[in-house]
């Protein structure tokens, strides 16, 4: 875990309002899969740094995907080749890639994506063979060329039928069909993921978003409820087996 | 420039020598572990610890952070693991990552707030800090801080179960802050620290409801500074005892605007969560400050303005 200036490679568009952003490393150090860094420009405002997941780790180079929401992800955004941006990471608790075997279903909604590039890298690389990716998207997707030559089987839906089939998430597979089910990407999607493997009776992993400040656990900012308590997802996730994780009923 | 200047960033509080006076601020610091793969919490002058109750607390449910122009607000609701776990497992822990431990104890009535204090102040921690001020909790809490007769019953009625130095955390939204200070003073406190979070509320215009479930919560950061600094003069011009002052401190010189306001020490909270390398590097634009400025001890500087 280290706090420093990185210099940015490369910041462009991979679809409309998506980034992918690579800094160099700098000192390379371990990151699993599912952790996350907090980025902050050097610009005073906003204030708080934002979480993103790691997305892919190539030598000494450290990319983000990302969609342009905010403020945050906007500065983030205008950011060119040369330019610095303060990076604090690896933090929390990602996937634990020896744990996942057999049929592994990767299930991403939009964004939620981000991730999954990183953890697909590295199981191909711990010998599963058996990988699927199911992504959803509201309109044309992304981040799915990344996959190629490393899932064989991927599923697409679009909520608006611009590709793939059209619907939600869960249209694209049955949980029985699989030994483990991860999931990243909007609550709804993941309460479902939760659910369906539930009656499949399927494992099931989901990794949580929530605003955070510190990203390191010494805020208590970013809690989610569990079935063990308010936990952060910053420090104790935020990578969670799904039926630990207590969906608000909002 | 005088290059030779070594300055001296020591301060006495309440009979503890603290090397510096950068203090992380209660609820942004954890139990000072979380900072660890960072730096060490020996480098700062001491940390107060995020506030303990009684019994253990969940906090409140829903959105607990909002981002706003150069500040944030916050509504954790106090969760901690209670006084217990902290005696028991925590304290013992924590003791040696810090020169000056500060345990800080909220509660919601009077009799909570004794016996909380009465086992965390047998524990080994060097300070107690008496939060009568956490905007979140919506039994007691608030009203403690905000009239002088309520802080000092609070005040009185904890003094004889704590035999260590009771350092009083002032509320910013006081009725009459300077009143509440010297009724704390009265009935007891070895120091006062100011200011917690300001009562605040943010709207979400899209939805039309508040952000947060509590409706209000509590703002922090640098858009606080120059009226907790105000705050803070205030009341140092008032009391004898130490104040340690706090609000939006971002740089080392923010710090010593404090000092010249009349603090012994400060506090920083929200700086520290933009960055976690923000306190050692307040020490150290504190020190090169003073050596630059030519300012041998904080002494020469503590309450000028
Ligand atoms: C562990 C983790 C990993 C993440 N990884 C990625 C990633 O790889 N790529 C990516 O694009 N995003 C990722 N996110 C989400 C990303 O951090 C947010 O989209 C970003 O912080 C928004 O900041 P902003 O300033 O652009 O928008 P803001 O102005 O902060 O927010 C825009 C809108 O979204 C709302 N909002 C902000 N944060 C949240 C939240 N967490 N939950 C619900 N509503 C929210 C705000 O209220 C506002 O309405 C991750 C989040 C977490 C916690
Ligand atoms: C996330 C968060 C949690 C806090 N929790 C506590 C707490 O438990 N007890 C307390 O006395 N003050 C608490 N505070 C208040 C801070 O200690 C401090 O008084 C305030 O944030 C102003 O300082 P700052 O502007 O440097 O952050 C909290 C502040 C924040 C931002
Ligand atoms: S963001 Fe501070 S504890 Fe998670």
């Amino acid at each position: 875990m280290t706090t420093d200036l990185h210099v940015v490679i490369r910041n462009q568009h991979v679809a409309p309002g998506i980034l992918r952003l690579t800094v160099d490393g700098g000192a390379a150090q371990p990151v699993q899969p599912g952790q996350f860094h907090m980025l902050k420009t050097e610009a005073p405002e906003p204030l708080l740094p934002r979480p993103l997941s790691i997305h892919d780790v190539e030598g000494d180079l450290l990319s983000f995907l990302y969609e342009v929401k905010g403020a945050g992800t906007r500065a983030i955004a205008e950011l060119v080749p040369g330019h610095r941006i303060r990076v604090t990471g690896p933090l929390g608790r990602g996937f634990d890639v020896q744990d996942l075997r057999g049929r592994i279903l990767l299930v991403a909604g939009g964004i939620g994506i981000a991730p999954f590039r990183y953890l697909a890298r590295a199981l191909v690389a711990a010998g599963r063979d058996r990988l699927t990716l199911a992504a959803g998207f509201r309109g044309l997707p992304y981040g799915i060329e990344d996959f190629a030559g490393v899932v064989d089987d991927i599923r697409i839906a679009t909520e608006d039928g611009s590709a793939g089939i059209q619907g939600r998430v869960p249209v694209l597979y049955r949980p029985q069909d699989f030994d483990v089910v991860v999931a990243c990407g909007p609550v709804p999607m993941m309460r479902a993921v939760q659910q369906g493997c539930r009656e499949a009776g399927t494992r099931a992993i989901v990794s949580m978003e929530a605003r955070m400040a510190c990203g390191i656990g010494a805020c208590l900012g970013c809690t989610t409820q569990t079935t063990t308590g308010m936990r952060r997802v910053c420090a104790d996730g935020p990578v969670f087996p799904a039926d630990e994780v207590i969906f608000d009923e909002r | 420039m005088s290059a030779d200047i070594v300055p001296d960033l020591s301060v006495e509080l309440n009979g503890v020598t603290l090397k510096n006076p950068v203090i992380a601020a209660s609820g942004t610091y954890g139990f000072g572990e979380e900072l660890l793969p960072f730096h060490h919490p020996s480098v700062l002058g001491g940390f107060s610890t995020k506030g303990i109750t009684l019994y253990p607390r969940q906090g409140n449910r829903g959105i607990r952070l909002h981002e706003t122009r150069a500040g944030m607000m916050n509504s954790i609701g106090l969760q901690n693991p209670g006084a217990e776990v902290f005696v028991r497992d925590i304290a013992p822990r924590i003791r040696g990552l810090t020169g000056c431990l500060i345990a800080n104890v909220g509660g919601s009535d009077i009799d909570d707030y004794v016996q909380a204090v009465a086992m965390i102040a047998a524990a080994d921690v060097d300070m107690i800090e008496l939060n009568i001020s956490c905007p979140n909790v919506k039994c007691g809490g608030m009203a403690f801080g905000m009239r002088a007769e309520d802080a000092a019953s609070v005040v009185r009625a904890v003094r004889p179960v704590c035999p260590k130095p009771l350092m009083v955390k002032l509320s910013p939204n006081a009725h009459d802050l300077v009143a509440v200070a010297l009724a704390c003073q009265e009935a007891g406190a070895d120091s006062l620290s100011l200011v917690n979070t300001f009562n605040a509320l943010a709207i979400d215009v899209h939805a039309r409801k508040a952000v947060f479930d509590n409706v209000t919560a509590g703002l922090s950061g640098p858009a606080i500074l120059p009226i907790a600094l105000r705050m803070t003069r205030d009341v140092a011009r008032a009391v004898r005892v130490p104040v340690i002052g706090m609000g939006g401190i971002e740089t080392g010189e923010d710090a010593a605007a404090f000092i010249m306001a009349g603090a012994t020490a400060v506090q920083v909270g929200t700086a520290g969560l933009v960055r976690p390398d923000a306190l050692p590097r307040i020490v150290e634009e504190l020190a090169a400050f003073m050596a630059r400025e030519g300012i041998a001890n904080l002494g020469q500087i503590r309450g000028i303005v």
